[in-house]
Parts: C-alpha cells; sequence; structure tokens
C-alpha cells in the first residue's frame, strides 16, 4: 500500500476512534445514573417528602415540584424577555449601533458564569428581603434563559425570506401586525426549540440555586420562601455521607437526566419535522 | 379616457446612483399596460415608486409625483394605505407558508381581525373563482398555500392581492418564472381583470407585452423612451430605439 | 429555423423572380405591339402559372415567418406588405398575358399600335421604378411615383379620344382599347406597389385612386 493511501486510512482511523471514544464517557455516566438511580425509584419516592436525616423511607417530591415551579417562574420572566429582544433585533433595530450594543450585551451575558449570575441574584434580592427567596432564584436562572432564546428569535426570523415579508407589505399590513402575525408566526418553530433547550439548561444549573432558593425539607410554602430542588437535593444527599440519601440523590440524578434527554429528543424530533425555517 | 394613475417626472435613486429619470405616464383605468424594456433599465424600481416600496430600501430616494384618482401617493396619503389600493404580485409566487389556501387568500383581511366567518369564505370562494382556483383546490382548502403548483401558487397570489379589492394591480414579471401552460392561464387572467381594475404589468418579453397588453411603454436606461397603443408600438414605434427593441435587435 | 433576416431574403429572391417572369412577358407583349406577332398565348399562359406559384411560395414564407417569429414594427410591416407586393406582381402578370390574349383573337397586320406601345413602355417602366422602390425601401422614389400615374392616365385618354374618332378599322379600335385599358391598370398596381413602399417604410396608410 503507498504512502498516500497509509496517510488516508490512518487519518479515518484515528477521527473515527476519538469519535466513538467521546460517546464513552456518556454511555458510562447513563449506565452509571441507572444502575446507582434505579433502587431509588419507587412510588414513595415520587410522593412523599424527605424523611430526617438518618430514616429510611420518603421521597423528593417536593423537590420535583420545587424544580418544576423554579423553571416556570424562569420561563415566565426569561423567555419573553429573550423573545421580545430576538424580534427586536430582527425587526426593529435600524440603528448598526444598537443592534451592536444589544448584541454585546446578550452574548456577554451569555458567558457570565452562572455562579456569578447566583452571586448577583443573592446580592439585589437575597440580602435585601433578608432570606433565601425562589424569587432570587427565577430571576438568576431567566437571565441564563434570555441568551439562547433571544439568539433562536432573532435567527429564526432572519431565515424569513425577504420575499414573505414583501407579500405581506404589498397587502398593505402595518409593521406590528408583519413581524407578529407573519414573520414570527413563521419563526414559531425556531423559538419553541430555542426555549425549550433552554429549559432544559436551566433544569441542570445548580451554583445559582445555592445562593438564592437554596433547599427545603418542606413542600413549597411560597414563591418569596426557599424552596426544593433536584439539583440542590443532589448536592446535599450526594455529600451527606449516609447511604439512603446517596442512594436518593442517584435516583434524583436519574430523574433529571431523564427530563433532560427528552426534551433534547424532543427538540430533535420537532426539527426533523418542521425542517424549513 | 380617464387615469387612474398618474406619474408625473418621477424620479429614483439607490443612494447616489440614480435609476429612474423625469419619466411621465399615465394609466388608463380598466386597461393592462406593460411596461418593457432591456434588464437594468429600471422598470422594477419603476412600479415599486407605484406602491411605496422603493423607500423600504436604505438609501432609497424618490422624486416626484405619482397621483391615485388625483391624490398624490406621497404626500397625501399613508403608505399602508397606499399599497391597499394598489396591490402587487411578484416574479416568484410567495404564498404564506404557515397558512392554508383559506387563509392566504383573506390574509389582508384576517390579519386585520375580519373575523366573519361567512364574509371570509365568501371572499375566498369569489377571488378563487376570479383567478380560475376554485374548482382546483376547492375541496380541501386548508392545505398549506406551499403545496400547490407554481402556477397555482401565482393564481393564489394573485386571488390574495384581488381580495383586498385593490384599485390597480402591480405585476412584476408575473409569469417569468412558469410553464408556458401556466402562464397561458395567467395571462388569460390578465384580460379579464381589466375590467374591474387596472392593471400595470412589467415583463421582458415583448411577445407578451404584445399579446395582453393595451398600452406599453419603453424604458430605457432609467428614461421613458416611448409610450403609446400597444397596436401602433409594435406595429410602428415613432423611436428608432424603440424599433431596434422590439425587433429584437438589442437585448 | 431561420432569423428575420433569412425570411427577407428569401422573400425578396421570390419577388424578384417574379419580376424576370413580367420582364419576360414584357418582351412577348412588345412583339405583340411591335410585329404584331401571334400564337404567344399558350407561353404566356404557361408563365403565368409560374409567377402565380411563386405568389403562392410568397404567401407561405411570410405566414411561416409570422408563425416562427412573432415580427414587430419594420419587420412586421415589411412581411406584411411583401404579400401584398407580391400580389400586385401576380396581377400584372395576368395583365400581361391578357394583352397577348386580345391579340389572339384579331389579326393586327393594319393595325397602328404606336400610341399602344408607347403607353405599354411606360407602364413598364413604372412596374420596375416601384418594385426597385420597395427592394431599396426607397420612399422618395414611391412617392414620386405615385404622381406620375397623372401622366399614364393622360396617355390613355387620347388613345381612347383617337379611337373613338373611328379613323380606326373596327378590330384595331378595340384592340388597342382594350390593350390601353389593360395597360393603364397595369400601371395603377405600380402605383399601389409603391404605395406598400410608403407604409413599409414609414408606417403611414394611404389610399390612393
Amino acid at each position: 500500500m503507498d504512502s498516500r493511501k497509509a496517510k488516508e486510512l490512518l487519518v479515518r482511523a484515528v477521527t473515527t476512534f476519538v469519535s466513538l471514544s467521546v460517546a464513552i464517557p456518556l454511555l458510562w455516566i447513563v449506565a452509571d445514573v441507572v444502575i446507582k438511580g434505579l433502587p431509588a425509584i419507587n412510588f414513595e419516592f415520587f410522593t412523599s417528602l424527605p424523611a430526617p436525616f438518618g430514616e429510611t423511607g420518603g421521597g423528593v417530591a417536593n423537590a420535583v415540584l420545587g424544580t418544576l415551579v423554579i423553571n416556570a417562574m424562569s420561563s415566565l420572566i426569561g423567555i419573553p424577555l429573550g423573545v421580545l429582544t430576538g424580534i427586536y433585533q430582527s425587526e426593529y433595530s435600524g440603528d448598526k449601533r444598537i443592534y451592536s450594543l444589544i448584541r454585546t450585551s446578550i452574548d456577554s451575558l451569555a458567558g457570565v458564569p452562572s455562579i456569578i449570575l447566583g452571586l448577583f441574584a443573592f446580592t439585589i434580592i437575597v440580602m435585601r428581603v433578608g432570606h433565601y427567596t425562589a424569587l432570587a432564584a427565577a430571576f438568576a436562572l431567566a437571565l441564563i434563559m434570555i441568551p439562547p432564546v433571544s439568539k433562536a428569535t432573532e435567527e429564526g426570523m432572519r431565515s424569513v425570506p425577504i420575499e414573505i415579508r414583501e407579500a405581506a407589505i404589498a397587502l398593505g399590513l402595518p409593521k406590528w401586525v408583519i413581524t407578529l402575525k407573519v414573520v414570527f408566526s413563521i419563526a414559531k418553530g425556531s423559538v419553541i426549540t430555542g426555549s425549550l433547550l433552554s429549559f432544559a439548561r436551566i433544569s441542570g444549573e445548580t451554583a445559582p440555586l445555592l445562593f438564592t432558593s437554596l433547599f427545603s425539607y418542606y413542600w413549597p410554602a411560597g414563591i418569596n420562601e426557599p424552596m426544593a430542588s433536584l439539583q440542590v437535593l443532589i448536592y446535599n444527599y450526594a455529600m451527606s455521607g449516609f447511604g439512603e440519601w446517596v442512594t436518593k440523590a442517584w435516583g434524583a440524578s436519574l430523574l433529571l437526566l431523564l427530563i433532560v434527554l427528552m426534551i433534547n429528543t424532543l427538540v430533535r424530533a420537532v426539527s426533523k419535522n418542521k425542517g424549513g425555517y | 379616457m380617464y387615469h387612474k394613475l398618474e406619474v408625473k417626472n418621477l424620479s429614483a435613486w439607490f443612494n447616489e446612483k440614480q435609476v429612474l429619470k423625469d419619466v411621465s405616464i399615465s394609466f388608463p383605468s380598466n386597461n393592462v399596460t406593460a411596461i418593457i424594456g432591456p434588464s437594468g433599465c429600471g422598470k422594477t424600481t419603476f412600479i415599486r415608486c407605484l406602491n411605496r416600496m422603493h423607500e423600504l430600501v436604505p438609501g432609497a430616494r424618490v422624486q416626484g409625483k405619482v397621483l391615485l384618482d388625483g391624490r398624490d401617493v406621497y404626500r397625501d396619503m399613508d403608505a399602508m394605505e397606499v399599497r391597499r389600493k394598489v396591490g402587487m404580485v411578484f416574479q416568484k409566487p410567495n404564498p404564506f407558508p404557515n397558512m392554508s389556501i383559506f387563509e392566504n387568500v383573506v390574509a389582508g383581511l384576517k390579519l386585520l381581525g375580519v373575523r366573519d366567518k361567512k364574509v371570509l369564505s365568501e371572499r375566498v370562494e369569489t377571488k378563487l373563482k376570479e383567478v380560475g382556483l376554485w374548482e382546483e383546490v376547492k375541496d380541501d382548502l386548508r392545505k398549506s398555500g406551499a403545496m400547490l403548483s407554481g402556477g397555482q401558487q401565482q393564481r393564489l397570489c394573485i386571488a390574495r392581492a384581488l381580495a383586498v379589492d385593490p384599485e390597480v394591480l402591480l405585476m412584476d414579471e408575473p409569469t417569468s418564472s412558469l410553464d408556458p401552460a401556466s402562464t397561458a392561464k395567467i395571462e388569460s387572467l390578465i384580460r379579464e381583470l381589466k375590467e374591474k381594475t387596472t392593471i400595470v404589468i412589467i415583463t421582458h418579453n415583448v411577445q407578451q407585452a404584445a399579446r395582453i397588453s393595451d398600452f406599453t411603454g419603453f424604458l430605457y436606461l432609467g428614461s421613458l423612451v416611448e409610450f403609446g397603443e400597444t397596436k401602433k408600438i409594435f406595429e410602428s414605434p415613432k423611436n428608432p430605439l424603440t424599433e431596434r427593441y422590439v425587433t429584437g435587435r438589442f437585448g | 429555423m431561420m432569423i428575420v433576416q433569412e425570411y427577407l431574403e428569401k422573400i425578396n429572391a421570390l419577388l424578384i423572380e417574379m419580376n424576370e417572369v413580367i420582364l419576360t412577358l414584357g418582351d412577348y407583349v412588345e412583339d405583340v405591339l411591335k410585329d404584331k406577332r401571334g400564337g404567344l398565348l399558350p407561353l404566356t399562359t404557361e408563365l403565368c402559372r409560374a409567377a402565380q406559384m411563386k405568389e403562392e411560395k410568397v404567401q407561405e414564407t411570410c405566414i411561416e415567418s409570422l408563425i416562427r417569429l412573432q415580427p414587430f414594427a419594420g419587420d412586421l410591416r415589411t412581411i406584411a406588405t411583401s404579400m401584398k407586393v407580391a400580389y400586385h406582381l401576380s396581377r400584372i402578370c395576368r395583365y400581361l398575358r391578357n394583352i397577348t390574349e386580345v391579340a389572339e383573337e384579331f389579326s393586327l397586320a393594319d393595325c397602328e399600335t404606336g400610341r399602344t406601345l408607347s403607353l405599354y413602355r411606360e407602364a413598364e417602366e413604372m412596374v420596375q421604378v416601384a418594385l426597385r422602390s420597395y427592394l431599396q425601401r426607397d420612399l422618395k422614389t414611391a412617392r414620386d411615383l405615385i404622381k406620375a400615374d397623372e401622366s399614364i392616365d393622360q396617355k390613355y385618354r387620347e388613345i381612347l379620344r383617337d379611337l373613338a374618332t373611328g379613323r380606326h378599322s373596327g378590330a384595331c379600335i378595340l384592340f388597342n382599347g382594350l390593350a390601353a385599358r389593360i395597360i393603364e391598370r397595369m400601371a395603377d398596381h405600380a402605383c399601389y406597389l409603391a404605395n406598400e413602399t410608403i407604409y413599409m417604410v414609414t408606417g403611414e396608410r394611404r389610399i390612393i385612386d
């Protein structure tokens, strides 16, 4: 075999091997989580409050509910703000300087480590009100959601061809109608996938929660109170050294992993279907 | 002869480049007027000045008057009002992809809040019949607009433009991306439409202009070279430049 | 598939061929008027038929060009007029033949045909000038020719007056009268032909008497 063919084969072999190897840690993690987490899964796990330290039994129901509540609040703030920013950037920011300013701000926000956002929320909300609160968590997580949602919205809207916009303009429709009812309507798919992905993203953020919603062993008492979450539960229980709790941590990990994987799969399925924009 | 649309000393620029030079044309009501000329002569810019779409391009500038029923389209009217009264059909069919055939036809109404189902349904049926599409799609109006053939899509776009009852219809090379059979259908449609609307059509196909128009204007390098009854222009044009263009002596 | 130029060349070639026939027929008519020659009818009939076939060919070529080219303006007018020009040339051929036909009926040995011959030569010249003006798209010549019709009409009336005096034999009166009438019509068609030149070049339509 001449040297050219040999080089070709070598490059192929190396890249294939490395690419497949990347799948190994993923499979390892999933296997580990499944194996260690499955024993914790039972009816009580989903429906009961945690048992006191040292005791067996109990569940993570409050953490599940808490994660959902916090995520919902974050989405309620983060998604609309992200969408509106995306719409503005795509359709209304005529001045190049304003566009650049906003673009840079959003890209920078995306680059801020989540722990710092948590610290920020701690400083301006938690310290002000004097106690840990889920509202601060929602605030911090919303800041994490805004950049990807904004980007997905902006890109989705920009990808709507000019011919479609012209057709709408030629009908004498006002700009806001064209923006919302025509362009945004077409870009909906992109906005939805962007939102789903950012929802999955915040489901995994733990650092900000440590400074804001902290934790609770009881049902969520109110949005202006500390609240349990799967992420913080995993952190607390895994470090506890108590076997029962460690197992529960793995169970919660499994749950969280399933949620995130499901969302990602859903997004991929929706994208394939819609194709186009 | 009443002139629905009058253009007086129209000039247009893209930044520093002047694309239209002092063009004046009067469009007779309920007639088809064709604007012909080689590529780059300013035909498309010209009609986009008629429905105030030229000004949407950054750096675009317009001078002169465009009068619709005597009203100055730039000074006496609001841009959206102009566009409702002066409709446009584009070269490439552009139905809204996320809407059904039904929704596409009445987009101009529905998106502005008209909800009366009866009104909308009637409008859909009437307009689709006008463009000769009704029989072909009546059984499945909920189908997406993008699923029709090219010729059908273009007729759908014409129906959509007609649904808001424009007084003038601008057509920018409406059949140049279609096959001969669809082209023939649309040409025949244009002949019928002029009874209700005044039509201005841009075409680079002189035979098409000869087939369907009542009046023809020849634009060259941004200036109007000649304007007159189609019969006359194609039988014995006055300007040698026109003669050369219609006999194909220069593209 | 041909382009405009090729069609126009083909049509003009046919018109010139038709003119060749006219010239040949003209020689025979000279023979009749000058030398009182007879028995020419079969020949002239054959020539006439050949001319008519060429007229059909011109028509065919024009129709084909309309189908293929959808010509406009100058091209369109040229093609449209060439069909009429071919018709006028064909008519002229028939007039020439008719003269030889009339000559068959009478013995012309003692007839004075001088004036008629002179009228004929003038008319023949008009036909040639008219066709030339058409082929060369010469507007001035065409316009001048139409005015020249006056002269022919005048000479024609003189011939008739002379014949009416009765100093000729019955056969001669008939022959000269008929021939002169035919020649006058021939001149008219030369003018119609020249009129086509005007329309072809300027697009202006006129009715001439």
